[in-house]
């Protein structure tokens, strides 16, 4: 304690430009012996408004802190953990649950082992890179109240499980990383028609089956702009074998195996921001999971979405502050593609449109405010189970106002 | 000096950032001033946790620690910014922020400059 603190009053004598904090000594490796605890977090409420249906929801969709421990400079602990809803209760519901409120989840929980500066492997539960938003969720980091639709129904942000990675950078090629992962697998039994494979992933929850996934991505930074592409590759049986010969279903590490593809571009210069990105998802033996489960599965679905945004602030503040106003355009087909026994549905052909202003004071804060047009086909009556009057009556074109505010520390 | 006498690996990988490897001693990182022929330098420490960043300008030399500090994780340097690839955070060569979820500038090292070498202070 009184080596580290000599330490500090020695950096702090010595240091004109900047002060270095004990946890900055402990990043340059400085008192490797000494252990260090970091918390951080992010936060987000939401108010929705159905101009249609003339309902609204208002929630604090979720609030997840960060805690992290470096053991040494080779082994460093990250753990986030998720309360969606402001409370549970009445069972598992929110984003990763599907009945009465709020969620409580561990979002992350790995270990980080670094081989050398720009190469490190994790192992625990943790969020493969696919996509843009699945590994870059922080609400104060991407415009519009709610995570882009796109990158929740086809790319089921934020897809966790449990396995290892191996993260690193190309030495010869500046800019250029790689991620590979190896997890477990999915669950097909809980896809929902209109959800993609969302509802199969098994976010280290007691997941079974001996299925696997694998993932990998390029990421390159040039130039102003970010370019990556990631592929994903699983088994989707969830089911010991026994289980699964009898419900005629493929087992193994890779048995119904589901893939899901992205390539993503973002570009940032003088204040304009853009991302673009387009994503398939390709489920072989959909006809299978259909048979055994009644999940209407697809075979094929796929969705993509571009978006510009202008920082108002950007000449006189640079990026310190920001108002950008932006606009965005997303389309997908939750059902492209059906198998024999698959029943259509129209109303999984949606589009939407999006423009909004982002608000930023100071780095880390956020306020939102932004107007989402919904546009989709008819859906297929024989799929409504509901009768009137309970029914709750569908619009093919809804608009939706909605305030946000988060923040990121 | 000590520290004169460390080992040098310069590796000059075009056309990637040049990358000198070196060993710390004495709480010091040393630099021939004969291996730094652009404006940047990627200077890996024995030791280290991270990589330091070799900035010259026009007031000196300038040593970022490569250290992203949201939660850690070491960036990745080009010859325009330094990106964090693991969570989107992107700095400039004065170290400060350029785009969130860092919001904290990376750390920086004392550096003085002798007739042969820059010598980067870790503490």
């Amino acid at each position: 304690m009184f080596i580290t603190v000599g330490l500090i009053c020695l950096a702090i004598t010595i240091t004109q430009a900047q002060v270095l904090t004990q946890e900055d000594s402990l990043y340059a490796g400085l008192i490797s012996k000494e252990q260090s605890t970091v918390i951080s977090g992010y936060g987000e409420a939401h108010y929705s408004l159905d101009t249609k249906r003339k309902t609204s929801e208002a929630t604090l969709k979720r609030v997840v802190l960060f805690v992290g421990h470096k053991f040494n400079n080779k082994i460093s602990l990250f753990t986030e953990m998720e309360i969606e809803n402001a409370l549970v209760a009445g069972g598992v519901g929110g984003d990763e649950g599907s009945a009465d409120k709020g969620n409580i989840s561990m979002e992350q929980a790995f270990l980080k082992f670094n081989l050398n500066p720009t190469t490190y492997i994790v192992a625990g539960l943790f969020i493969p890179r696919l996509g843009i938003i699945n590994e870059n969720h922080l609400p104060t980091t991407f415009n519009g109240v709610d995570r882009p639709f796109v990158e929740t129904l086809v790319i089921p942000t934020t897809w966790r499980e449990i396995g290892v990675g191996l993260y690193g950078t190309f030495k010869n090629v500046p800019g250029l990383n790689y991620s590979f992962s190896l997890t477990n697998g999915l669950n097909s039994s809980a896809f929902v028609n209109g959800s993609g494979i969302r509802n199969g992933r098994q976010l280290g929850s007691e997941a079974s089956g001996l299925a696997l996934g694998v993932s990998g991505s390029l990421l390159y930074y040039i130039n102003n702009f970010r370019l990556q592409a990631s592929a994903y590759v699983g088994g989707s049986t969830a089911v010991e074998k026994r289980v699964a010969d009898s419900l005629q279903l493929n087992s193994g590490a890779f048995g119904n195996p589901v893939a899901l593809y992205e390539v993503d571009a973002q570009y940032s210069d003088n204040g304009w921001n853009m991302r673009v990105i387009g994503s398939r998802v390709s489920i072989q033996n959909a006809a299978n999971i259909n048979k055994a489960y009644a999940n209407n599965t697809p075979e094929s679905l796929y969705g993509g979405y571009v978006e510009a945004g202008y920082n108002l602030f950007y000449k006189k503040y640079k990026d310190a502050k920001a108002l950008t106003v932006f606009g965005r355009y997303e389309y997908m087909d939750l059902s492209a593609k059906l198998p024999s026994s698959g029943v259509k549905n129209d109303a999984n052909k949606q589009q939407y449109i999006v423009a909004g202003l982002t608000f930023k004071p100071i780095r880390g804060i956020a306020i939102k405010a932004d107007y989402v047009q919904r546009i989709t086909g008819t859906p297929n009556p024989a799929l409504i189970i509901t009768p009137f009057p309970q029914q709750v009556p569908y619009f093919k074109s809804d608009g939706f106002v909605n305030l946000g505010v988060a923040y990121n520390f | 000096m000590a520290f004169m006498g460390a080992g040098v690996l310069l590796e000059s990988c075009s056309p990637g950032l040049p990358l000198l490897k070196t060993a710390a001693e004495n709480k010091t990182l040393s630099v021939p001033l004969n291996k730094f022929s652009g404006n940047l330098l990627v200077v890996r420490g024995s030791g280290l946790e991270n990589d330091i960043l070799l900035v010259k300008n026009q007031n000196g030399y300038k040593a970022l620690n490569l250290k992203c500090t949201h939660e850690g994780v070491g960036l990745t340097a080009t010859d325009k910014k330094i990106f964090c690839s693991a969570h989107g955070s992107v700095f400039d060569f004065n170290g400060k922020v350029v785009k969130e979820p860092a919001l904290r500038s990376l750390t920086e090292f004392r550096t003085e400059t002798t007739n042969e070498n820059i010598i980067i202070h870790l503490i």
